[in-house]
């Protein structure tokens, strides 16, 4: 995959975390509480790290580190 | 406006992503892009995850989530009866507990990973209401005793705790409390909980925040037949003695 592409799963994933914890902080009900801890708490961390580790290789790419 | 309210910041959401998803090529060679995709990728779903965290897990110990399932309602309807000799309901409706967090104040342990197995016991209750055999209305079991740490958490060195007749005479001694080697709810001490059996025919302190299911309706009716809650029939002591004869006057030609 391209920086892009990585960026926009990214971008998905966030989206797919904030969604569930929209919902849950709107509506916290045993099965919402779990969808967040476990759907929408790994999308934000992977999503996350994807952009991280992008930065990370593009500084690398470019000797900035 | 409150009903909206998820659609609106949902919508706000997917339309920023859509944004941000059309806009990459542009941000990623801009210095002031770089800067956006820092905030929108990194720092505000790092403050999401820590806002969402400690909001949830506060939620979560509201009595609200816990009645949320509907197996739990009857509890919070025991914590209504109107006796004081119910542990749970004498202690919520004189506040001894907050009322907002009882459930999980009496039933997180007081260990240092007490949170954490509370949690982890939900997501089994959670796998029970959707997958499982869900017990009937007051027929839920606690997995292990209940601990006296939960008692002690408040009442531990408390003067009135420790004065108290009963927790320093007959068998019992602090030191068996403290040490959870006698305990708080064993019988004879502490010993009506919820006792959800008793729910139908408790008087309650206002009116019951959830109906009563007909089953414990049933049960606690006179002559109800299918009492599953019903006390084993005291035996008859004199079921195995042979029914005594009938007293009769023999006939007066047998007299010797």
């Amino acid at each position: 995959m391209t920086g892009l592409k990585w960026l926009r799963a990214s971008i998905v994933l966030l989206f797919i975390g904030i969604v569930c914890e929209l919902i849950a902080l709107l509506d916290l009900t045993p099965p919402t509480f779990v969808a967040f801890a476990f759907v929408g708490i790994p999308c934000l961390v992977i999503g996350m790290l994807i952009y991280l580790v992008h930065v990370w290789r593009l500084l690398r790419s470019k000797d900035a580190l | 406006m409150t009903e909206a309210l998820p659609i609106i910041l949902v919508v706000l959401a997917a339309a920023f992503a859509v944004l941000l998803w059309l806009r990459l090529p542009r941000l990623v060679v801009e210095r002031s892009g770089r800067i956006v995709l820092l905030g929108a990728l990194f720092v505000m779903p790092l403050g999401l995850v820590q806002v969402g965290v400690s909001q949830s897990l506060h939620e979560s110990k509201q009595k609200e989530f816990c009645t949320s399932c509907h197996e739990m309602e009857v509890y919070a309807t025991s914590l209504q009866i109107d006796d004081r000799e119910y542990l749970p309901a004498y202690h919520y409706q004189n506040h001894l507990v907050l009322q907002a967090t009882a459930c999980y104040t009496c039933h997180t342990d007081y260990t240092m990973y007490g949170d954490v197995s509370a949690k982890m016991n939900g997501m089994k209750h959670l796998a029970i209401h959707y997958f499982g055999d869900i017990p009937a209305a007051g027929e839920i079991a606690l997995y292990s005793p209940y601990p006296n740490d939960n008692c002690l958490q408040c009442h531990r060195g408390t003067r009135r705790f420790e004065k108290k007749a009963s927790h320093t005479t007959s068998g019992v001694t602090l030191e068996l409390l403290y040490s959870n080697q006698k305990s708080c709810v064993s019988g004879g001490c502490h010993d009506k909980i919820h006792e959800i059996k008793d729910l139908a025919s408790a008087e309650l302190w206002g009116p019951p925040p959830f109906p009563i299911p007909e089953s414990l309706k049933r049960a606690a009716a006179p002559g109800g037949a299918e009492d599953p809650f019903a006390a084993p029939a005291a035996e008859d002591p004199f079921a195995d003695e042979p029914a005594p004869a009938p007293a009769t006057t023999p006939p007066a030609g047998d007299v010797k």
